[in-house]
C-alpha cells in the first residue's frame, strides 16, 4: 500500500530533484583531485518532526558535531559521524523544566561529483540516536535506531586548498517507545560544515 | 387500815417530783393548768439544745395569757411555766396566738396576738425584757409569727381579718414601720416567715378562687422592701396553712395543706433557683390541718395534726434529708391533738414536738430521726477555662469536703467518654465541643455528692472553599496527572489563633475520614497546593486543615467544597499514540 505523501514531503523530493540536477548537469571536475577522506566540524539546525516535542520543546536547534570520511572506491566514501544536539523546554501544565539531549551518530555511504568548485552528493545511512530527558516526572537514558538520507555539496574555497565548506540537508528516521507513547525522534537537519580534505 | 394522810401527801408529792424530772425524750404534759385550756404551742431549738415552748392558756373564749416553759438541755428539766403577757388579754379569733423564734445569739422573740395589737417581749441577757406592742391594727389581728436571725434583727408576720398580711421589722435595732405584703383585693390569711442568710421569705394563703399558697421575699437591709407577691403553685388546687422555712442557701421550702374534695395531702414544694419545684406530696390523703416546718442544716422536719379539730388522733411527721422525704411516721401518744409544732436540735438527730391535746401542752422529744450522714460536698476547678484541642486540662478536687467525715474517693467523669480518678488529675481533650464534667466525691459512709461544670474546647475551622482540579502534565516521553488544590482563608479562626500553616490531607473517595494522609503543607499566605502524585484512574479526595503557632490543628474532615473539575478524560493530551 503507498503512502500518502504531504505537501511538506513533495516540496523536499522537489528540492532534491533540482540539487541533483545541479550538481550532476553543470559540475565540472576541478574538485577531483586526490583525496582519501575528510574530517569536518559542523554545526546546523535540527528539527524533530514529533508533536510532543514540539510541544514541550517547542521548535529545532542547533545541532553540532564531528565527521570522517573515507574514499573506499572511487567517488563512493564511507562516512561517520556524531553529533549533539540540546534543548530545554516546559512540561506542558506545570511549566517545571526539562531537559533533553541526543546524541546521534550515523553511519553511510555517499555518492559524490567532483564538478570544478563543487563536489555535489547523495547518501544513505543508519543512526544510533542515544538520547536522555530529565524532569520533574522521570529521567531516561536509551537508545534507538534510526535511518537517513542525506544530500548536500562540498564546496572549494580556494585551489590547493585543503578546505572545503559542506551545505548538507539529512531526513532522518528514528522511532521510539517509552511508556506507550511512540515518538519520532527524526527529523530534518540542514547545516554546514568545515571540511578537511586529506 | 387508817389512813395517814401526812404519807399520801408525801408520795404524792414524791410522784409529782419525778414527773417534773421526767426526762425531754419522753411525752410531757408540760402546761400543767389543768384549769384552763392550753393550745397552740410554739417549740423552738437555741444553739445549747435548750428548748423553748410558748402556748397560749385561754381563760374563757375572749381571754388568756401567753405562757413560755424551758427545758434545760444539761439537767433535762423544764421549767414552770410563765406568764409572758399576764394580762389577760391574749386572743385571737383562730386561736393561733402566738408565735417564737431564737437569733443566733440565743435570744428568744415571743409574740402573741392580743386583739388588735401584736405584742412582743424578747429573752436576753439572761432575763425577760418588757412587754412591747409590735403594732396595732383597727382591726382584729391573727396568728403572728417571728423570724429572728443575726444582730437581733426580728422579723414579725400576721393577718388581719379584713383579710390583709402585714409585716414588720427591726433591723439593727430599728423599727420599719408596718407594710402590708399581701395582694389588695385579695383576701390572705394564715401567714408564716423566715429568715435566711440574706433573704426574708414570707408565704400565706391568698383566696383565687380557692386558697392558694403565695409568697414574697426581701433582704434584710433597713427599710427592704418586698417583692410582689407570687404564687407558689399555679394549678387549680385549694391550699391552706402554708408555712415556710430557709435552707443555707436561701432556698424557701414551703409546706402546705391541699384539698382533696374534704381529705388533705401535705404538700411540699421548694425554690430550685429559678422556680418552685413541682408540688410532692408528703403525706396520706386524710383529714389534717396544721403543718408545721423546721430546717436544720438543710434538713426539713415537717408535721401536722390528723383527724378532726379540738379532737385529732394524732401528730404525724416526715423529715426530708439528703432531699429525700424519709415517709410519713407518728409521734407516740398524740392523740387528741388540734395545733402541733415542730423543731431540731443543732445535731438535727432529734426532733421535738409540741400539741396540746385534752386541755393541756404536750411535748415529745425522742431519737425519731436515724443518725443523719451529711454527703459530701464536691467542688472543683480547671484550668484552662477552655482552649484550642487537643486541651491538657488540669482538674482540682481540693475544695470538696465532707461535713461529717471525709472523702475517701475523687471521681471524674470528663463528658467525652473520659473518666478518672484522685483529687487532682490532668486530662487531655481530643475533640472540640461543650462537655459536662462531673465529680463526685464519696464520703467514709458511701453517701455521695456531686458537682458538674461544663468546658468548651475550642477548635481551629477549615479553610472555606476547598476545591480540586486534576490535569495532565507531560514531557517528550512521559506524561503525569496533577491535582491542584484551591482554598480561601476562613475569618472564623481570626478570634481564635494566628493561622501559620495549611496542611492538605488526601484519601480515596469511598474511604473514611482516618485514611487522610497528609501529602503536604504550606505557609498560611498560600492558597493552593499541587499533588503531582496522582495515579491514572484512581479518584482522590482533597481536604485541607489549618494550623496556628502552638500546633494546634482543625478536624481532619472532609472538605465542604469538592472537585470543581475531575478533567482525567476530559483533558486532551499533546499524543494519542498510546498502546
Amino acid at each position: 500500500m503507498l503512502k500518502k505523501i504531504t505537501s511538506h514531503e513533495k516540496k523536499g523530493w522537489v528540492f532534491i530533484f533540482w540539487l541533483a540536477i545541479f550538481i550532476f548537469g553543470f559540475g565540472s571536475s576541478s574538485l577531483a583531485f586526490d583525496r582519501q577522506g575528510t574530517f569536518e566540524l559542523s554545526i546546523g539546525n535540527y528539527s524533530i518532526s514529533e508533536p510532543r516535542f514540539k510541544a514541550v520543546y517547542h521548535k529545532g536547534g542547533l545541532i553540532e558535531g564531528i565527521g570522517l570520511s573515507v574514499f573506499i572506491i572511487h567517488d563512493i566514501d564511507f562516512f561517520f559521524e556524531m553529533k549533539g544536539f540540546y534543548k530545554s523546554g516546559e512540561l506542558t501544565y506545570t511549566k517545571e523544566r526539562t531537559h533533553f539531549l541526543l546524541l546521534p551518530i550515523s553511519l553511510g555511504f555517499r555518492y559524490s561529483k567532483p564538478l570544478r568548485y563543487f563536489c555535489p552528493y547523495a547518501g544513505l545511512g543508519i543512526d544510533y540516536y542515544f538520547y536522555m530527558e530529565t524532569n520533574p516526572i522521570q529521567s531516561i537514558i536509551n537508545y534507538t535506531r534510526g535511518f537517513h538520507f542525506r544530500v548536500g555539496s562540498y564546496v572549494q574555497l580556494a585551489e590547493k586548498v585543503p578546505i572545503w565548506l559542506n551545505f548538507r540537508l539529512k531526513y532522518t528516521k528514528a522511532k521510539t517507545e517509552e511508556n506507550n507513547l511512540q515518538i519520532e525522534l527524526g527529523g530534518i537537519e540542514y547545516g554546514l560544515g568545515l571540511v578537511f580534505v586529506f | 387500815m387508817k389512813i395517814n394522810s401526812k404519807l399520801i401527801s408525801f408520795l404524792l408529792a414524791s410522784i409529782f417530783f419525778v414527773f417534773s424530772l421526767a426526762s425531754a425524750d419522753e411525752v410531757v404534759n408540760i402546761s400543767q393548768s389543768p384549769g384552763w385550756t392550753s393550745n397552740y404551742p410554739r417549740v423552738a431549738v437555741d444553739s445549747d439544745g435548750g428548748i423553748h415552748v410558748i402556748w397560749v392558756e385561754e381563760y374563757s373564749s375572749s381571754s388568756g395569757d401567753v405562757f413560755y416553759a424551758y427545758c434545760d438541755p444539761v439537767s433535762n428539766e423544764w421549767s414552770q411555766p410563765k406568764n409572758l403577757s399576764n394580762n389577760n388579754k391574749v386572743y385571737c379569733d383562730t386561736q393561733m396566738a402566738c408565735g417564737i423564734a431564737v437569733d443566733d445569739s440565743d435570744n428568744v422573740y415571743a409574740v402573741w396576738a392580743q386583739r388588735n395589737d401584736i405584742r412582743m417581749r424578747v429573752f436576753s441577757g439572761g432575763s425577760w425584757n418588757n412587754a412591747i406592742t409590735v403594732a396595732s391594727s383597727g382591726v382584729e389581728v391573727d396568728c403572728p409569727r417571728v423570724a429572728a436571725s443575726d444582730n437581733g434583727n426580728v422579723f414579725v408576720i400576721w393577718w388581719t381579718l379584713d383579710g390583709n398580711v402585714y409585716s414588720k421589722a427591726r433591723v439593727n435595732g430599728s423599727w420599719e414601720s408596718a407594710k402590708r405584703i399581701s395582694q389588695a383585693g385579695k383576701r390572705s390569711k394564715f401567714p408564716d416567715i423566715a429568715a435566711g442568710n440574706n433573704l426574708v421569705y414570707a408565704c400565706w394563703v391568698e383566696k383565687n378562687g380557692e386558697y392558694q399558697a403565695a409568697y414574697s421575699k426581701r433582704n434584710k437591709s433597713f427599710n427592704a422592701s418586698w417583692s410582689p407577691r407570687n404564687k407558689i403553685y399555679t394549678g387549680s388546687d385549694g391550699h391552706q396553712h402554708a408555712v415556710v422555712e430557709l435552707d443555707s442557701y436561701d432556698y424557701p421550702h414551703v409546706v402546705w395543706t391541699t384539698y382533696k374534695d374534704g381529705p388533705r395531702v401535705v404538700t411540699y414544694s421548694h425554690w430550685t433557683g429559678s422556680n418552685f419545684s413541682s408540688p410532692e406530696e408528703i403525706s396520706e390523703t386524710l383529714l389534717l390541718h396544721y403543718p408545721s416546718l423546721a430546717e436544720r442544716d438543710n434538713n426539713l422536719y415537717a408535721c401536722w395534726q390528723i383527724g378532726a379539730y379540738g379532737n385529732g388522733m394524732g401528730v404525724h411527721y416526715n423529715t426530708r434529708q439528703n432531699e429525700d422525704w424519709s415517709g410519713e411516721s407518728s409521734v407516740p401518744n398524740s392523740g387528741g391533738v388540734t395545733f402541733c409544732d415542730v423543731a431540731a436540735e443543732p445535731d438535727g438527730e432529734t426532733v421535738y414536738f409540741v400539741w396540746d391535746a385534752r386541755g393541756e401542752i404536750y411535748f415529745y422529744g425522742g431519737d425519731t430521726v436515724p443518725s443523719v450522714n451529711i454527703p459530701p460536698v464536691a467542688k472543683f476547678n480547671f484550668s484552662p477555662q477552655t482552649g484550642l484541642f487537643p486541651l491538657e486540662v488540669s482538674f482540682d478536687g481540693s475544695a470538696s469536703y465532707d461535713p461529717d467525715g471525709s472523702i475517701v474517693r475523687y471521681e471524674w467523669d470528663f463528658g467525652d467518654g473520659g473518666v478518672g480518678s484522685g483529687k487532682k488529675i490532668n486530662y487531655i481533650y481530643q475533640t472540640w465541643g461543650t462537655f459536662p464534667i462531673t465529680l463526685s466525691v464519696v464520703d467514709n459512709k458511701g453517701a455521695v455528692g456531686t458537682q458538674v461544670k461544663s468546658i468548651e474546647i475550642l477548635r481551629l475551622f477549615q479553610p472555606l472553599n476547598i476545591r480540586y482540579e486534576t490535569f495532565i502534565d507531560e514531557s517528550l516521553f512521559f506524561l503525569r496527572h496533577v491535582t491542584e488544590i484551591y482554598w480561601e482563608r476562613n475569618p472564623k479562626n481570626d478570634d481564635i489563633a494566628e493561622i501559620v500553616l495549611y496542611r492538605i490531607y488526601k484519601k480515596l473517595l469511598g474511604e473514611s475520614n482516618v485514611a487522610y494522609r497528609c501529602i503536604g503543607e504550606v505557609n498560611a499566605d498560600v492558597f493552593n497546593f499541587r499533588d503531582t502524585d496522582v495515579e491514572e484512574d484512581v479518584i482522590y479526595v482533597y481536604t485541607v486543615t489549618s494550623i496556628d503557632g502552638q500546633g494546634h490543628e482543625s478536624p481532619i474532615v472532609e472538605s465542604t467544597g469538592g472537585a470543581t473539575l475531575n478533567n482525567k478524560s476530559d483533558k486532551k493530551e499533546i499524543s494519542k499514540e498510546r498502546r
